[in-house]
């Protein structure tokens, strides 16, 4: 068989943080037929044990339990050490009869090659520094030469604002896996970093200047070998709407023009960052002074090169990207990086050759997905309602957060008395069983679409999923293709209004390689490793921040991960001249708007009862829309081809603007670029670079466990653990970040000294992030087969 | 506008001639007993209005389940789906009167009422016999006159969508298809009883304002419990009214809370308005009346549906009592995996009722502000709902009794196969248990509930070990949907009985 072509399956593995000996064996999810509702079971898969010196895989086995901690005891005290999730990279290569295959051992022989003709590169960045501050110099990168060997390459973090130039951040590692006759396939592994935080090198009169007098007893500092940044730059002390000044300190704040630039580098949700206590900003001021951290999280491309004899090399690209512990193993949340994927490769709409059962089987899925994550919300809180009398307001909440952005009062979602965890999974759950008996779902219209998305009257913001954030900020919306798997099931319209034409048989085929390549399962790679664990509703994310990848999806502009500010002119760009559009706003895409308008309810109107939610600085009540729904049609439609796009006619950095019509607005004729690489599901290289995925999460990604409560993801980040009904037949439970288990729910509150704190985080993170199984607390970690000799 | 013609209390026969000349037949309802207090007449009426209500709720619903939306042409099955929403939509708004007039109970300081009677052959109130029917141009035209208002004969000919039937034939064509009950003179459109309802209501002679409790405001049905998204959406920025949204996609699901005797009246005119006709309503509305919808419907029946096959073979008021002592006119469903299937979905249906009694019994026990066990009750009906639509779903594809084929020509059906459609199939059988009376004592309504839900786990049960041989295997998805069922029922018995402990414990809520 000759080799044409390689492949690296999966396209995109991530890897999760941990300082384990041992990384996490391989494990699956499965329903249990006979307890449809119970949570998903956790099965041991194949695991391979790799010999860190050789490279070889010794050995192979199914473990009969997952262990997801380690807890080693000596001199007296005991640590607990999360196991890193390592995910394996495949390679595959086309052959006759355009058949995919593993590439082995057996192949290359045919093919007059060796293990030692694979050649590999990787690189990998942390940009979130970079990001921020807009500091080149900030950007952690790694790069490992081309290599054969099996010998492990150490990704080191490197940094010209760090100290001195042997300093590195330790991203982990990548090991070509030595191929033997037992198991001949070439892959590559990557062990992720161990969730190590860095920072500024500081002696104790700068620490105590920074923190005060006593500040050894509240907060902690990196040790030394992880005190790395020079104190000298700007992220020690960044402000975000204040310029950077080395060597002087609290800058005085920005003005007029250099005001609205720096505004216009913050992020979505904003100072993502560690800072200076007290924390959070938005309840002392929004004052945000960055402790300068950074995390040894990052992401980038894994390369593979092969060489054959007629001198033509083969070449193949995936990514990488390692983010925190899925510490809820079990479930799947409702909208995943997978769900966002497919919605690129399928288009909004069902495609026409799925049949009606598989469009039956994701509508399922969807349902079930939903109680499975509402099983971690307490509904009551998140709902707005008062907690032992005290004010909502004072919680971090979804109905909390609509009214700090809309400055309105806040209005609990649902009648108070209704909510409640255990009920409302309850009527999730025989949604499900009615969907099992071959009902067709009749709840189509409290889906909210993703134009609703502010729309804050009743009506909008009890539609479905209720309660939770969208990578828009606003209430969160499915993707188009899960909601059209709904409305099909439903027999209603599809949306957006369906332009599908016939379907083009090529495109069926690469459209359904490119699925099945995202679902690739890579022998060894536990399910947390794939895109179906991931957040979707990126704000920003935990995994890779999806907003990001959309920056560069037109030719010639780079827009603003989360709305449609224009960022940056792209250099190199064929054809026609562009006008500079820095800080002007993209508007209108081929008839879509890329925003939508936030309303509420009024009472003075009892026709229309609604209003448009205006505010000093948002005079339309202005939303932006997230790319991933607002561009589908258009990348479904219109990849290689020019789209018109409307800019406002001037720069409009901070405040938001309204489409009137095409008079009022600057028209540019843009090119859509392809999201794929050709024909794989490796998501561009163009479209992002290494770390610019991973650039608009938090640095480091710990305080975000702190600050972003669980209405942003539910089910990776928790809020309600251990739930049971109590005698008068409501929930009760604890919060997950509670440190006693009491059964008495904490409400989240920053001042609470009850739950974990920030410092709590950086210190021992791994100790206090506690696995969830089965909705309660996972403390029993048994061993790892390795440790007990089991394997030997 | 043409005023009715109210006939003397002798019936006569609906000549063709009073149909050409445009003359409305209307029998009057009977007057008031002698002796019986005004208040207390006012809530028999309304008492009588919710059986009514109920009964209609489920003859739609019953009718919109016998629609096969998966047989015929691609355009066949769009039309079908359309007719089935229209006739759940107006179930579902039946259901919204049928919460409203609870209110209106609760107002009046009356008992709320869900019950009804199986098959009331001769009340004196109803439009038609109760008859649970597959959908027909007959059964479709009596819903028409069912919801007609007054000056129905007038509104049929603006309403007549077939240009080329002329409107005196629509008219005739429905007046001769209620022409029987009419002549037996015992068949009365539901607005004639909330006329008389507003008659009495309205009057401050006979309903002083002190019969009017606006302290059990809090204590009714509120659509933000109840409502579930049922209702038009609010205007989009530049719009200067709701957008319309297609009304077999949505019900509008009127549910009033009401604390004076004007609020009383603005909300039966408003589900009268609904019912009959949209010129009756107090708010301004585009959307049409249940009587314009069935006309509709009829239209588009008649012109098309009869010869489509799109029907399944449900039988008229089926029963789950053995052929020997089933009532009158209804008919035994036979097979023995179906009649489980159809007991199952009599107990679900009786689950639910009893689930709506204890509501408005929990809301006087509970802090109306807290999340409670009311709404877990609430969220319970809700699952019921689903239960009946899933159950009736699943009937429908079973037989009604053992032929020499029955289970495999039912399964090759399912398969697409259009010769076994004429095999009749069971049905939904919405029986009504021997009460839905809540106990007296908090923790016995527990248990009642329990009990039902124990009940359905046997039937679950037997449905998952038994073998019948004359009936073909449950399908995978009724596996799933038992299993599931049974763990749902599992986990409530459960949940109910830390409540029944601690109000034993507690003695709370009236042990």
């Amino acid at each position: 068989m000759i080799i044409k072509a390689l492949r690296i399956l999966p396209p995109i593995a991530i890897g999760r943080l941990g300082s384990a000996s041992e990384p996490l064996v391989n494990y699956e999810i499965e329903a249990d037929p006979q307890h449809p509702l119970d949570f998903h079971r956790i099965k041991g898969a194949t695991t391979f044990v790799v010999d860190s010196s050789t490279g070889e895989i010794v050995n192979s086995f199914i473990p009969e339990t997952v262990s997801f901690k380690e807890v080693r005891t000596g001199g007296g005290e005991v640590s607990e050490h999360i196991r890193p999730v390592a995910p394996f990279l495949e390679v595959w290569a086309l052959v006759d009869r355009e058949q995919w295959v593993p590439l082995t051992l057996e192949l290359l022989r045919q093919n007059d090659l060796t293990p030692a003709h694979v050649q590999w590169q990787v690189s990998v960045a942390n940009r979130k520094v970079a990001r921020r501050t807009a500091d080149r110099d900030d950007e952690v990168s790694a790069k490992t030469p081309r290599f054969s060997t099996h010998a492990a390459q150490r990704l080191e973090g490197n940094c010209r604002n760090f100290i001195t130039a042997d300093k590195f951040i330790d991203f982990g590692r990548v090991q070509y896996i030595k191929p033997t006759a037992k198991q001949p396939e070439i892959r590559l592994r990557f062990t992720p970093g161990q969730g190590k935080i860095y920072g500024p090198k500081l002696d104790a009169n700068e620490l105590e200047r920074i923190y005060g007098k006593n500040w050894q007893k509240d907060v902690w500092h990196p040790p030394a070998d992880q005190a790395i940044y020079n104190p000298k730059k700007g992220w020690l002390q960044f402000e975000s709407f204040k310029p950077i000044k080395p060597g002087k300190r609290r800058a005085p704040p920005a003005k007029g023009v250099e005001l609205e630039r720096l505004q216009a580098r913050e992020t979505l949700p904003p100072s993502l960052y560690s800072i200076v206590p007290p924390g959070p900003c938005w309840l002392n001021d929004n004052v945000a002074v960055s402790r300068g951290y950074l995390d040894d999280t990052c992401d980038g491309v894994v390369e593979v090169r092969l060489k054959m004899g007629s001198g033509v090399e083969l070449e193949a690209a995936a990514r990488i990207c390692s983010g925190p512990p899925a510490v809820v193993p079990d479930t799947v949340f409702l909208r995943t990086l997978a769900d966002d994927l497919e919605q690129v490769i399928y288009g909004p709409w069902v495609p026409t050759q799925e049949t009606e059962a598989e469009t039956r089987t994701r509508a399922l899925d969807i349902v079930r997905r939903a109680f499975d994550v509402v099983r971690f919300l307490n509904v009551a809180v998140m709902n707005g309602n008062p907690v032992n009398g005290r004010r909502p307001l004072d919680f971090d909440t979804m109905p909390a957060e609509e009214a700090f952005d809309v400055f309105r009062m806040m209005r609990p979602v649902v009648p108070e008395r209704t909510a409640d965890t255990l009920m409302i999974m309850g009527l999730h759950q025989q949604v499900y069983a009615a969907l099992q008996g071959g009902a067709a779902p009749w709840f189509a219209h409290v889906l909210r679409l993703p134009t609703e998305v502010g729309d804050y009257t009743d009506h909008g913001r009890r539609k479905m999923p209720a309660m939770m954030c969208g990578a828009d900020g606003g209430y969160l919306a499915l993707t188009y293709r899960q909601i059209n798997a709904i409305l099909r099931c439903s027999g209603l319209p599809l949306q957006p209004s369906s332009r599908q034409k016939n379907p083009d048989k090529q495109k069926s085929l690469i459209a359904r390689n490119r699925f099945e390549q995202i679902h690739h399962v890579a022998a060894g790679n536990p399910i947390s490793s794939r895109l179906d664990m991931s957040v979707g509703n990126c704000t920003p994310g935990l995994e890779m921040d999806f907003r990001a990848v959309w920056r560069r999806i037109f030719e010639g502009i780079v827009l603003r991960e989360y709305d449609n500010l224009v960022t940056e002119m792209e250099p190199d760009v064929a054809g026609a001249r562009l006008p500079d559009l820095v800080g002007h706003r993209l508007l209108r895409v081929d008839g879509d708007n890329m925003y939508t308008q936030m309303i509420g309810p009024s009472p003075a109107n009892t026709r229309t009862r609604s209003t448009v939610l205006a505010f000093t600085g948002n005079p339309d009540g202005v939303a932006p829309r997230e790319w991933s729904n607002a561009l589908a049609r258009i990348l479904n439609e219109s990849v290689g081809k020019s789209v018109t796009c409307y800019f406002t006619k001037t720069p409009v950095w901070s405040e938001q603007a309204i489409w009137e019509d095409e008079a009022a607005h600057l028209e540019v004729s843009l090119k859509v670029r392809p999201f794929f690489e050709d024909g794989t599901a490796m998501i561009s290289r163009v479209l992002a670079r290494p770390g610019e995925l991973t650039q608009g999460l938090c640095s480091p990604w710990q305080n975000d466990y702190r600050e972003c409560s669980c209405y942003y993801w539910a089910s990776a980040r928790p809020d309600f653990v251990n739930v049971q009904p109590n005698e008068a037949g409501v929930s009760v439970g604890d919060n997950w970040m509670q440190k006693d288990r009491t059964g008495d729910y904490v409400p989240d509150d920053y001042r609470d000294a009850r739950l974990l704190n920030y410092d709590d985080l950086f210190r021992a993170w791994e100790k206090y992030l506690r696995f969830q199984v089965g909705g309660s607390d996972h403390d029993q970690s048994p061993p790892h087969p390795l440790s007990e000799g089991l394997l030997k | 506008m043409m005023q009715p013609v109210r006939l003397p209390k002798t019936a006569r026969k609906l000549e063709a001639r009073d149909v050409k000349n445009g003359e409305t037949v209307e029998l009057p309802l009977p007057p008031k007993p002698e002796g019986m207090e005004w208040r207390d007449y006012l809530i028999m009426l309304l008492h009588i209005g919710a059986e009514l209500e109920h009964g209609l709720m489920v003859q739609y619903l019953y009718a919109a389940y016998s629609l096969d939306d998966q047989a015929g042409s691609a355009r066949q099955r769009k039309k079908v789906r359309e007719w089935r929403d229209l006739l759940l939509t107006v179930a579902k708004e039946e259901m919204g009167h049928l919460l409203t007039v609870q209110n209106l109970l609760c107002l009046l300081g009356g008992p709320v009422c869900f019950k009804r009677s199986n098959f009331p052959m001769d009340t004196l109130y109803l439009p038609f016999p109760f008859r649970l029917e597959p959908v027909s141009a007959n059964s479709v035209a009596l819903y028409v006159y069912a919801e007609a208002p007054a000056d129905w004969q007038a509104l049929l000919r603006t309403h007549s969508r077939n240009r080329h039937l002329r409107a005196e034939d629509d008219i005739k064509m429905v007046a001769e298809l209620v022409g029987e009950q009419v002549v037996a003179g015992h068949a009365h459109t539901v607005g004639q009883l909330y006329d008389r309802i507003l008659e009495v209501i309205t009057d401050p002679v006979r309903i002083p304002d002190s019969a009017f409790r606006a302290d059990t405001y809090a204590h009714q049905a509120s659509w933000d419990d109840w409502g579930r998204g049922y209702a038009p959406p609010p205007a989009r920025p530049g719009e200067t009214k709701p957008p319309k949204v297609p009304i077999g996609e949505r019900s509008n699901i009127l549910i009033m809370q009401m604390a004076t005797r004007t609020e009383a009246i603005a909300a039966l005119r408003e589900i009268g308005g609904q019912g009959e006709s949209a010129h009756l309503r107090v708010k301004e509305s585009d959307e049409p009346s249940h009587f314009d919808r069935f006309l509709h419907l009829l239209d588009e029946f008649q012109r098309e549906g009869e010869d489509w096959n799109v029907v399944h073979k449900v039988p008229v008021n089926p029963t789950t009592i053995g052929p020997r002592d089933k009532p009158e006119g209804s008919t035994s469903i036979e097979q023995q995996t179906s009649l489980l299937w159809a007991t199952l979905f009599n107990l679900r249906y009786r689950a639910l009722l009893t689930y709506l009694s204890h509501t408005f019994r929990l809301v006087r026990l509970v802090d109306t502000q807290e999340p409670n066990v009311r709404g877990a009750v609430m969220h319970k009906i809700f699952g019921e709902m689903y239960n009946l639509k899933a159950i009736a779903g699943i009937l429908v594809r079973r037989p009604l009794r053992d032929t020499p084929a029955s289970g495999r020509a039912v399964a090759r059906r399912t398969g697409g196969n259009e010769s076994a459609r004429e095999v009749a199939c069971a049905a939904p059988p919405f029986e009504m248990p021997y009460t839905i009376d809540v106990p007296m004592d908090e923790p016995d309504c527990w248990r009642r509930h329990q009990d039902i839900l124990r009940s359905s786990l046997e039937i679950g049960n037997a449905l998952l070990t038994g073998k019948d041989p004359h009936s073909q295997e449950l399908t995978v998805e009724e596996i799933n949907y038992l299993r599931t069922l049974q763990q749902l029922d599992q986990k409530s018995i459960a949940w109910m009985k830390i409540i029944i402990d601690g109000l034993l414990r507690t003695g709370g809520h009236g042990t």
